[in-house]
């Protein structure tokens, strides 16, 4: 440590024995830490009672400061900010894994002290939210009165239950004091290589409960005077297979915190204490009103419907760990955006199937910090974010679905399968209403489940235990807008500013050399505007041993279906070569496999000996791989929008040159013939040579297709009579995808209701299932509530089962229409923009 | 108008609810004010929710251990209350409500005095005046 750094931790540790002394002093007086003596609980509950009563957060009609002097609010709160990015871009240089240091998986937040976010870095902002709620379950569980809450002290949590979205987010917590009084905490999360589950790497996909996520530190204090406890240090590090790694994270978020404690401190000195209360209270409120401006801006009022499903499939898989667990699940999600009148707005999944025996639920925090990361991306594209979105929404989440379990023996390491594709039609939702008011450089086909997560670990390189999380899944391709196409390899929803990260700097921490990495083609959608295409990285095992690894992301199913006549991404599969002969082709200077950029071309298999798995899964469970054992890294691309038929022929020829589309696929896809007219021309691509477009042969093509499509089209009635005898008769149905439907009828009578209505079945109409299936529903519908909050907050009625329950306007019945809404001609007037009173 | 809502224990709801309910008006000011044997309001506040059931501005205060009645009399002073609410914790066989110590004091006390209403949860010091007022 430099001298400088020396002085500055001494000064911040006489500062908080200083500010200790204090808080004890009130404590004598039966004062809290919250502002004027009020306890931080008593504070919350006032808070939340004001919010609630006047509509505004905390009761705040008017921005004083903000409208007093506009300027010097900006510049205020643009240091806030500024200052959580620095912390951010200069703490993220102490951690060693490039899951930080590459990818940027990281945020930091600053918080009042009753838990709402000021102000988040960049980064992975789906933890604007859940430190939030970690803070308010501190709060609400008396942590005040035992373990205490004083300055210098530390916290962590990654438990999902209290606010986090799945257990490998691991935060850190530091309440920020002035003269005796908690004004702020500062919070920073980051992914970890290893959680210390059952399986090796972060999100181990084989466990069927909690049991098998690995380490679940539940908002606890980890130490006071900005010093470690010893039971702490003694503690996580055997808990997680990468310690070394974990305890340079820790230090990169401590770090980044007291950076954002520093600087609040400073701003503080400057500006007196209560001008920074009241900036922390405004910038809130502003976030609120600004939400809700931007949605009165540019959607229309009503209710906007989809569903998606994704597939987890488990049936088969070797090491679930409980036999019970080995099943399909179908991921069932409709999901309704409701906008109202006064730009409100509310996300409701009711009819969402039943959480399962996979680490695929969610908690509301993960939900509700999930969605964030979407509409920062696309409602709130600027630096205002923080919880004042929060306030302008609502979120109805089922008790016992996926969705919102309710139940501390529920799995959730890879929460982001589920949530990421329910979120695909909140994206639609809002590219509709955008459609509607003329926003159509704002609109996107959707971006949901494109990952693959290479995962794995035993006895790495270095001969240490060791386990891998590559994150290669933050570069993936994106939906297609209304104006351009969708960027390839570019990004992935979850992390803003995803990249792929250096080859080199994987190989540094994974025994898994590259063999190829390129963009894959025919992997984003196709459309007027194509999706983004994926890529893939070709990776070998070497110098290893009782190495395991494993696949997850979508299967056989896409959870992006495309906007406005667009086509879906690619699906997803599996391909992976054990017991190979690489070894002897290396030596051999044989030509090996680098790429299956067309899996349907046996180039693979014929240049690899072993034995090969090609299958259209997206979900492995961990198995073991030894030296010159290939793996494909596959991320998958983006949805595409509008009709391929309208899409320019010769920009079908940029595809092949750039390679995001192979020739035969120009054909099938988009009806382009394409010919090469030479062979010389070398593309950084799939296919070399220089095509052109056949105009004349297009033309034909496209209007053979048109012809097709009017000989295969049938009317609504008649697809709907078929439909319903099959569904009457149960033909044709897997057992999978009757176990999904029966278990979203379970969850939900007004689903059932609707289902039945819809389809003119009987009022005791249950599809008749296997007695595996009919077990497993009882099994799970069975196992009750396990909640893990003693005492709710008042926002967590929105998605409670209770009596009081804000109205949800449920739109799933055959007879409700748009004639429903509260005014038929509904918009929001001339009220463009929210008023102080709004 | 302005009242003081003396809060001795945190299972005090029906008190509060009686005095919010009945005796308050919407838009008046209330001060809860906490007594050394309870540390935390959070929890009834949480479940009370005044603003919005009762429409009344609140804020949150309290006592110190060993704390003096005249300390309670010097804040109704200094806060202007019209009122001053006191549960009623304990009943007679016969029904009357029991006057606990703190109640009695505040009555007797000389810089203080009002008309005494006991309801059925709580017993309420109204129309106050203050020695020296007019």
């Amino acid at each position: 440590m430099s001298q400088t750094d020396k002085s500055k931790a001494e000064k911040r540790r006489s500062e908080a024995k200083r500010e200790q002394e204090l808080v004890r002093k009130k404590r004598r007086r039966n004062e809290g830490i919250g502002w004027d003596g009020r306890t931080l609980r008593e504070q919350l509950a006032e808070l939340e009672d004001k919010t609630e009563a006047t509509g505004h957060y905390a009761g705040l009609s008017e921005l004083s400061l903000k409208t007093e002097d506009p300027i010097r609010y900006e510049q205020l709160y643009s240091r806030l900010r500024g200052d959580l990015v620095t912390a951010r871009e200069i703490s993220k240089e102490v951690s060693a894994t490039p899951i930080v240091e590459q990818e940027g998986e990281l945020c930091y937040g600053l918080f009042t002290p009753e838990g709402d976010s000021i102000a988040v870095s960049t980064g992975i902002i789906v933890h604007v939210h859940t430190m939030s709620e970690a803070i308010k379950y501190m709060i609400n569980h008396d942590y005040e009165e035992s373990p205490g809450i004083e300055p210098g002290d530390i916290f962590i949590n990654n438990d999902p239950h209290v606010g986090d979205v799945h257990p490998c987010d691991l935060m850190t917590l530091v309440p920020i004091f002035h003269e005796g009084e908690l004004v702020a905490w500062a919070g920073g999360v980051n992914h970890v290589i290893d959680a210390g589950a059952i399986g090796p790497g972060s999100m181990n996909v084989s466990q069927a409960s909690r049991f098998g996520d690995g380490a679940y530190y539940t908002a606890r204090k980890i130490g006071e005077d900005f010093e470690l406890y010893n039971s702490w240090k003694k503690e996580y590090p055997a808990k997680t297979r990468t310690p070394k790694f974990l305890k340079l994270d820790e230090r990169t978020r401590i770090t980044g915190c007291l950076m954002i404690r520093d600087s609040v401190t400073e701003l503080i000195e400057r500006t007196g204490i209560e001008t920074f209360k009241r900036l922390s209270r405004e910038a809130v409120e502003d976030g609120r009103r600004g939400f809700r401006n931007r949605i009165r801006r540019t959607m229309l009022p009503g209710t906007y419907r989809g569903v998606s499903f994704v597939d987890a499939l488990y049936e088969g898989q070797e090491n679930v760990t409980r036999e019970y667990a080995n099943e399909n699940h179908i991921m069932h999600a409709p999901s309704e955006l409701h906008v109202r009148e006064n730009g409100s707005f509310q996300i409701s999944f009711e009819g969402a199937n039943k959480w399962g025996w996979h680490p695929y639920n969610c908690t509301p925090a993960a939900i509700q910090g999930g969605i964030w990361v979407m509409l920062t991306q696309t409602v709130i594209p600027n630096e205002l974010v923080n919880d004042g979105a929060y306030y302008a929404c609502d979120f109805h989440l089922p008790v016992g679905s996926w969705a919102n379990t309710q139940n501390t023996e529920t799995a959730h390491a890879y929460a982001w399968h589920f949530l990421v594709s329910a979120w695909a039609p909140l994206w639609q939702h809002l590219s509709r209403g955008y459609f509607a008011r003329g926003f159509w450089e704002e609109i996107n086909a959707g971006n949901a489940n494109t990952s693959n997560w290479l995962q794995g670990g035993g006895i790495d390189q270095f001969d240490k235990l060791h386990a891998v999380n590559s994150f290669e899944a933050a570069c993936e391709g994106v939906g297609a807008r209304y104006v351009e196409d969708g960027e390839p390899h570019a990004s992935a929803i979850w992390n803003p500013e995803g990249d792929m990260g250096d080859a080199e700097a994987w190989e540094q921490v994974e025994p898994l050399p590259f063999l190829g990495r390129a963009v894959k083609p025919n992997t984003g959608g196709p459309g007027r505007r194509a999706g983004g295409a994926g890529f893939e990285s070709m990776r070998t095992v070497k110098d290893v041993s009782r190495w395991l690894l494993y696949e997850m992301g979508n299967g056989y199913m896409t959870s992006d279906s495309g906007l406005f006549g667009g086509y879906p991404a690619a699906s997803g599969y599996i391909l992976n070569a054990r017991d190979t002969d690489l070894e002897e082709r290396f030596e051999n200077h044989e030509d090996y496999p680098q790429h299956d950029l067309d899996p349907e071309s046996g180039a693979f298999e014929s240049k690899i000996d072993g034995e090969i798995t090609r299958r259209p899964e997206g979900i492995s469970t961990p198995k073991q791989f030894d030296d010159y054992d290939m793996y494909l890294n596959y991320l998958r691309g983006g949805s595409g929008l509008g009709d391929p038929l309208e899409r320019d022929p010769e920009q079908v020829v940029e595809d092949i040159h750039d390679g995001y589309v192979l020739p035969r696929h120009a054909s099938d896809a988009y009806a382009v013939v394409v010919e090469r007219v030479s062979d010389e021309t070398e593309h950084n691509s799939a296919s070399h040579g220089e095509w052109e477009v056949d105009e004349a042969a297009t033309d034909r093509l496209r209007e053979e297709r048109m012809e097709e499509r009017a000989e295969k089209a049938q009317p609504v009635s008649e697809w709907y009579e078929e439909q319903r005898d099959r569904i009457r008769n149960e033909e044709n149905l897997i057992d999978d995808v009757k176990k999904t439907y029966e278990s979203s009828m379970r969850m939900s009578p007004k689903f059932a209701e609707f289902y039945r209505d819809f389809w003119d079945l009987s009022d005791a109409f249950t599809f008749d299932l296997s007695e595996t299936s009919q077990q497993s529903l009882d099994n799970r519908f069975d196992s009750g509530l396990r909640p893990m909050w003693d005492t709710f907050t008042r926002r967590h009625r929105t998605w409670l089962d209770v009596d009081d329950e804000p109205y949800v306007p449920y739109t799933w019945t055959a007879g409700r229409s748009l004639r429903d809404l509260s005014d038929p001609s509904s918009t929001f007037l001339d009220a463009e923009r929210a008023a102080d009173d709004d | 108008m302005t009242m003081i809502l003396v809060v001795k224990s945190v299972d005090q709801h029906p008190s509060i609810r009686e005095a919010l309910g009945s005796v308050v008006t919407p838009g008046e000011t209330v001060y809860f004010l906490r007594l050394p044997t309870v540390r935390c309001l959070g929890p009834l506040i949480q479940e009370i929710s005044p603003m919005v059931e009762y429409d009344v501005e609140y804020t949150i205060d309290c006592l110190p251990e060993g704390y003096e009645v005249s300390d309670v009399v010097d804040f109704a002073v200094e806060v202007g209350a019209d009122r001053i609410c006191i549960g009623i914790f304990e009943r007679t066989l016969t029904g009357k409500a029991r006057i606990d110590d703190l109640t009695q004091s505040i009555v007797l006390h000389d810089h203080v005095s009002g008309d005494l209403v006991v309801g059925e949860d709580t017993i309420i010091l109204e129309n106050l005046s203050y020695e020296g007022e007019e």
